[in-house]
């Protein structure tokens, strides 16, 4: 029973071009990754920036009543 | 301790796992391309988390789970499009693996994915409980029914 089952799991073949398809996908991916973080953290410092505006201009005007 | 995804590891990685990886979502979702698709959504999830490994077995156990989870959800996803689905054509087998892969796509899933474990990647009860979250004794249980409904499906006496 074990033995059919691992030998006709086993004939049951992955294709080579679905792994070469697979590592290019996989390899976007990092890419995609690579290049996405520069941008979020320079939107992460846009953003910081901003509410540090927001607040001096609110403690300036609190400060002039 | 396993952290490195460069394009090399990521070669060695598909090259080792994805076949393992694909033949369990295979055993779900009992279709070629539907197989493909989970093994590529595992594989991506390990790419977007990058997580760290002690060890190789490990790694293993952590496709084999989020493989699991994903073909749940596909099977959940798509209860309402097929109810179920007919096992792909594997009449290039030889007759007797046939007819026991055949045999054990027949298998209510929660049977399947317990045998496949213990038959095909050689994980024992403990570690079947494991990977599937559940209690070594609800896998004791689902091994024994599995095989008897195999059994039953086979129609013969094939246990050695």
């Amino acid at each position: 029973m074990r033995d059919d089952y691992r030998a006709g799991m086993d004939a049951i073949g992955i294709e080579q071009a679905f792994q070469s398809r697979l590592i290019e996908r996989l390899l976007q991916e990092v890419d995609r990754q690579e290049n996405k973080s520069p941008k979020q953290a320079w939107l992460a410092i846009g953003l910081g920036v901003s509410a540090l505006i927001a607040l001096l201009v609110w403690l300036l005007g609190s400060g002039e009543d | 301790m396993i952290n490195d995804y460069s394009e090399t590891m990521i070669e060695q990685l598909v090259s080792t796992y994805s076949p393992i990886v694909f033949r369990t979502a295979f055993t779900y979702c009992k279709q070629t391309s539907d197989a493909e698709d989970l093994t590529q959504e595992v594989f991506l999830t390990l790419i977007q988390k990058k997580p760290s490994f002690e060890s190789q077995e490990h790694l293993k156990a952590w496709l084999l789970r989020v493989c699991i989870n994903k073909a749940k959800n596909h099977l959940k996803r798509d209860w309402f499009r097929r109810k179920e689905v007919e096992p792909e054509d594997l009449a290039y087998l030889p007759v007797e693996q046939m007819e026991m892969v055949q045999a054990m796509l027949k298998l209510d899933v929660h049977y399947r994915v317990v045998l496949h474990l213990y038959y095909y990647l050689g994980y024992d009860i403990k570690e079947i409980a494991q990977i599937l979250k559940m209690r070594p004794a609800t896998v004791g249980t689902r091994l024994k029914r599995g095989r008897d409904n195999l059994r039953k499906i086979l129609g013969d006496d094939r246990e050695r």
